[in-house]
């Protein structure tokens, strides 16, 4: 009996589950997601970049983005697209669209003064099936709008 | 007191573990793992209506290297004595233009102008933004092997119907 006893002493040892290690890779694996993480990029399916060997980094700023249903300038549609080309009920003066020209105004108004002086970049997001058509009176349009110089974002292929 | 707070009490990381669980997979969704670059571009300076006239651009010519992308190939100007014709392998869709050549011609333009950055990209109005962009790469560097050659680091986006091809110049 009282090695009987001893044993179940022995056996009585506490199997709790150890989740330490499973805690330490969770929060590896959740760092390395914050890390590389950009909120500034909203991703579109509908939308695809074309891909390019360029290995500067993109930046946020002003965005203008440019897919096959219309141009978006802050998240909101400013002037529809159909079939390829510019809706004929969008007021333009000359090549620049004028709704366009009104919203990136505002957001160039919205962007705070650089320090080193730089004149603003207009980030543009266009999709790789767009003409030069319609995204060269997008530019056209942020060029009245103040901004002289681009960003063109493109997928890395590399 | 000793009681209520025996020796060897461990943290409960229950609680912790569920909230990185969940936190987890909303990241995961929310993340897209792809590498955004870009591209520089100054602005479109030469619109069709301030182009220039063609004896101007003539006179410029020694300074300028411009790729003109029409729907049947590509029109190099300073890479060669006159203008160098790189026509569409096939008929023309975004996979048969000759960036291959292009960039042979990109190469050489370097060479003949080592004191300029500047290259200008003047589309016509039907040419997609992939091709342009394909343009830009050919322009601004060559990647060879692993090696990378800079070539023009400041291309200009100007709208192609203000440059004018030279006659016969079209591919």
């Amino acid at each position: 009996m009282r090695r009987a006893r001893g044993r179940r002493k022995r056996n009585a040892v506490d199997h709790g589950l150890i989740i330490t290690s499973m805690v330490d890779m969770f929060t590896l694996v959740l760092l390395f997601l914050l890390v590389f993480y950009d909120p500034d990029y909203q991703g579109d399916t509908k939308l695809e970049l074309p891909t390019a060997s360029s290995r500067r980094p993109a930046e946020s700023g002003a965005t203008v983005r440019v897919s096959p249903d219309g141009i978006e300038v802050g998240g909101a549609v400013v002037a529809g697209l159909r079939d390829g080309a510019l809706d004929a009920s969008v007021p333009r003066d000359g090549k620049a669209v004028l709704p366009v020209v009104a919203a990136l105004t505002r957001a160039r108004e919205a962007l705070a003064t650089p320090l080193d002086g730089q004149p603003p970049v207009l980030i543009v997001e266009c999709d790789k099936r767009v003409s030069w058509t319609v995204l060269g009176a997008v530019l056209e349009s942020g060029a009245r709008a103040g901004f002289p110089r681009y960003r063109f974002l493109v997928l890395s292929g590399e | 007191m000793r009681k209520r707070h025996p020796v060897g009490a461990e943290i409960d990381l229950t609680p912790v573990l569920s909230t990185i669980v969940h936190i987890i997979p909303i990241v995961l969704i929310a993340v897209r793992f792809v590498t955004v670059n870009e591209h520089i571009v100054e602005n479109p300076t030469i619109t069709a209506s301030e182009a220039p006239s063609r004896e101007k651009l003539d006179e410029q010519d020694a300074e300028r290297v411009v790729v003109r992308i029409l729907p049947t190939g590509f029109v190099v100007r300073g890479s060669s004595d006159g203008e160098a014709n790189l026509p569409c392998r096939a008929p023309c869709g975004p996979a048969d233009y000759d960036f291959a050549s292009l960039s042979d011609a990109m190469v050489a333009a370097r060479q003949r102008h080592p004191a300029t950055n500047t290259v200008i990209v003047a589309p016509d109005g039907a040419i997609s933004y992939d091709i342009i962009i394909g343009v830009f790469d050919a322009a601004t560097q060559r990647v060879s092997g692993g090696q990378v050659l800079p070539l023009f680091s400041d291309p200009v986006l100007v709208d192609g119907a203000g440059v004018p091809a030279a006659a016969g110049g079209a591919p």
